[in-house]
């Protein structure tokens, strides 16, 4: 076969173009790179004198399944935990390297944990300025508080998981109970930061059983620091008021008429916040409305199909979630004296012109504005059994 | 010259709608946002931006009327009618020089993206070398490849900014784009002057009409590329500032890509978008800097007479030289900015002063021939 010149340059080329492809100053050996699933931040107890503060970092890499069954009938880890201290966040990642030799890579990280006494001591708008230049860190990264230590969090307990997956995952299951706050992204986290908005984020303890969250923290806007927890109470309340997301969750009320036991299930909450503004006198009305359906009463007959035991347990599971929204309430708005339901925002919408007056110093005069909340339930069904009597 | 030879060097209305479009959607997408969000201040920089596509249509509607006194030629060749040979040589060539530092300024921010999302440790100069060793091939093949290329190219950059858009919801809240007009009306008007400049690029109908088969198609080709662009610059700035807060749109360097790195879709599914958003970003930005280097290197051509394709080769050295001019992040946007003023110049002004002289000149004309 007769091969042209022309043809036979091309055939060079198509053998010489590989080459150059393989010449890549950004290749990665999968092998050799250390992905980190999650980072832990704490603030150690031994703090220097008179220098700058220094935190201290857990990092917590998948190590890939290796074939070493022979060796032991042990359960292999599939990870491990390094830690490091420094003033900033570059510099423990950069001590990471003296000990490692695989370079840190975070394009498959799944979770910050900062630790209550860092998120006390320290602006988080630091902490995660480095997570937010880095473009291997996704902004969807999910940041979670931890009472006691960050690196505690990332303790392997009796589940066989990694603790980072793991806590990855409890953060989605926001949607199977109001106990708590929705899921905070690092990309969240900064938006509020910068727009000095207070908000709740979900926080974490480490227990005999793995880790475990519970309640939530609130992080004051202006400052961009820690100022306390909610209990579970308060974290639902806080969820009721802000509505939306949430779409499974139990209320228990009680029945007015027989001091009976009722288990409301949420599918659906809307809350909608309203400014009043009279003159200088600005208050809000919370209407707060929500659809479910009946999962249980411990009432005799409990007659479901009576449209007035309906009634009444709609109005006992209102006057319940009245009441917890009420105790939420309390807690940030009158005694943290933050905004995290964002009261603020819906004034700035309605009234701008009332906004720009109020806004420097928005929370101290927040926390004396009177609330008031409108619960309204529409239980529409009721399960298989209606009554426990024909 | 090429334009003698019109048979060959035709284009259709829809291809030069196509090019409008993409000579403007570059590096607008990506630094916009920021750039309003800075000068507004308030969630309503999408309408500023809206209300400077109309403004840009205005432009647009004198560009392609001035254009269309001269069928068949371009604004190299006319100019030096309109005002006389040295005057409008002048200005032909500052325009070429305006072309050939847009295509600087292109391929540094080109690079800049490339190396910051993709390829950390290549060398900026090699990114920018290859995307020129690729360019230049389709520069020298002239203005019926571009405009096949471009016509096969933008709908898949417009469906990858759909989708992109469509993703975002997720993370869109529409209470970060209210108040709308909080704080009356000029904080809109701030947001005029960068979202302008981002617009330029609509000018390449200046020479772009006068290889139309239909010329008198010119204004509804301008108008829909611009309307294209309008559109989707309002989509994005609206979803950067919807899905970030204007607060912290600020606060970012390339707000598009933050947006692109918050979407994720439930269960892992899908992450990671900004990867496909950087690499289509990428042919976008060769399509428009394939445009710049042709106007440029044509006007040289056309203002020296001879091939366009030999200025093509030389004006390479000094695109690059212009790319790795600015040292730093920062100078590169102010050479952004600088481009844009020189732009709204040179397209928003003397084209009209253009436009009167010309209808001034056939008056004068008439009356001779009447006389």
């Amino acid at each position: 076969m007769q091969i042209s010149a022309r043809n036979r340059s091309a055939l060079l080329l198509i053998i010489v173009f590989p080459l150059l492809l393989a010449g890549c100053w950004d290749r990665n050996e999968i092998e050799e790179t250390g992905i980190a699933l999650g980072i832990g931040i704490d603030f150690p107890d031994e703090q220097e004198k008179g220098a700058r503060p220094i935190i201290a970092m857990t990092h917590q890499f998948a190590l890939p399944n290796q074939f070493s069954e022979s060796t032991s009938s042990k359960v292999q880890k599939d990870y491990v935990n390094m830690s490091s201290k420094g003033p900033i966040v570059f510099d423990n990642i950069r001590e990471l390297s003296t000990r490692s030799a695989r370079p840190p890579n975070y394009e498959h990280l799944q979770v910050i944990v900062i630790s209550e006494k860092a998120a006390r001591a320290i602006d988080l708008k630091n902490v995660i300025n480095f997570f937010l230049r880095n473009t291997e860190t996704r902004r969807s990264i999910r940041v979670v508080l931890s009472h006691g230590k960050a690196s505690d969090i990332f303790q392997q307990q009796k589940s066989t998981k990694t603790p980072a997956l793991e806590l990855r995952e409890l953060t989605d299951n926001y949607r199977k109970t109001l106990r708590i706050p929705p899921p905070l992204t690092l990309g969240n986290m900064s938006e509020h930061l910068t727009g000095q908005s207070s908000f709740v984020m979900q926080s974490a303890a480490s227990s005999p059983e793995g880790a475990k969250l519970s309640g939530g923290a609130v992080i004051k806007g202006t400052t961009a620091r820690m100022i306390g927890f909610l209990s579970e109470t308060e974290t639902v309340g806080v969820n009721w008021l802000l509505g939306g997301n949430h779409s499974n969750g139990i209320v228990e009320g009680v029945e007015p008429n027989s001091g009976a036991m009722l288990g409301y299930e949420v599918r659906k909450i809307t809350s909608s916040i309203q400014p009043i503004v009279q003159g200088d006198n600005i208050s809000f009305r919370v209407k707060i409305k929500t659809t479910g359906k009946l999962r249980e009463d411990w009432a005799f007959p409990g007659d479901a199909f009576d449209a007035d035991f309906i009634n009444r347990a709609e109005q006992a599971t209102a006057a319940k979630i009245k009441q917890i929204a009420e105790k939420a309430l309390a807690k940030t708005q009158r005694q943290y004296k933050v905004d995290v339901a964002h009261f603020g925002k819906r004034l700035s919408i309605k009234q701008p012109a009332v906004w720009k007056r109020v806004k420097d110093g928005w929370e101290e005069r927040f926390s004396r504005m009177p609330v008031s909340i409108e619960v309204e339930v529409d239980i529409q069904e009721f399960g298989t059994r209606g009554t426990k009597r024909n | 010259m090429k334009t003698n030879d019109r048979s060959k060097d035709s284009i259709t209305a829809t291809q030069a709608a196509m090019m409008t479009a993409k000579a403007m959607i570059g590096t607008g997408i990506l630094v916009l946002p920021q750039s309003i969000a800075k000068s507004v201040e308030t969630p309503d920089g999408w309408l500023s931006v809206l209300l400077s596509g109309i403004l840009a249509m205005l432009c647009g509607f004198v560009v392609v009327k001035l254009s269309q006194r001269f069928p068949g030629r371009t604004y190299y060749q006319y100019s030096q009618e309109i005002v006389g040979k040295w005057i409008g040589a002048c200005i032909g060539a500052g325009m070429c020089l305006y072309y050939i530092f847009s295509a600087g300024y292109l391929l540094r921010v080109m690079g800049e993206v490339v190396r910051m999302y993709l390829l950390d440790k290549t060398p900026i100069v090699i990114i920018m070398l290859t995307f020129m060793g690729v360019a230049i091939y389709m520069t020298t093949a002239g203005i019926n490849a571009i405009a096949q290329l471009i016509e096969l190219f933008l709908p898949i950059i417009i469906l990858i900014m759909v989708v992109f858009i469509i993703f975002s919801f997720r993370d869109f809240e529409l209470d970060n784009l209210r108040p709308v007009l909080g704080e009356g009306f000029a904080p809109v008007l701030k947001g005029i002057k960068p979202s302008i400049l981002s617009f330029s690029g609509f000018e390449v109908m200046l020479f772009v009409t006068a290889f139309m088969s239909e010329p008198h198609k010119a204004i509804r080709a301008i108008f829909a590329g611009i309307g294209l662009t309008a559109v989707l610059y309002t989509l994005v700035v609206a979803v950067a500032i919807g899905s970030l807060t204007v607060e912290e749109v600020q606060t970012v360097t390339w707000p598009t890509m933050s947006v692109a790195m918050n979407i994720e879709l439930p269960g892992g599914f899908f992450e990671r978008f900004e990867s496909l958003f950087t690499v289509l970003w990428v042919i976008s930005m060769f399509t428009a800097f394939v445009l710049y280097h042709y106007g440029g290197s044509l006007g040289f051509g056309q203002l020296t007479g001879k091939k366009f394709q030999l200025f093509a080769y030389l004006s390479l050295p000094l695109i690059f030289m212009i790319a790795i001019w600015p040292s730093n992040l920062n100078k590169l946007f102010k050479l952004g900015d600088y481009i844009g003023y020189a732009s709204f110049f040179m397209f928003g002004i003397i084209p009209v002063m253009f436009l009167i002289l010309a209808a001034v000149r056939r008056a004068q004309h008439a009356n001779k021939r009447a006389q």
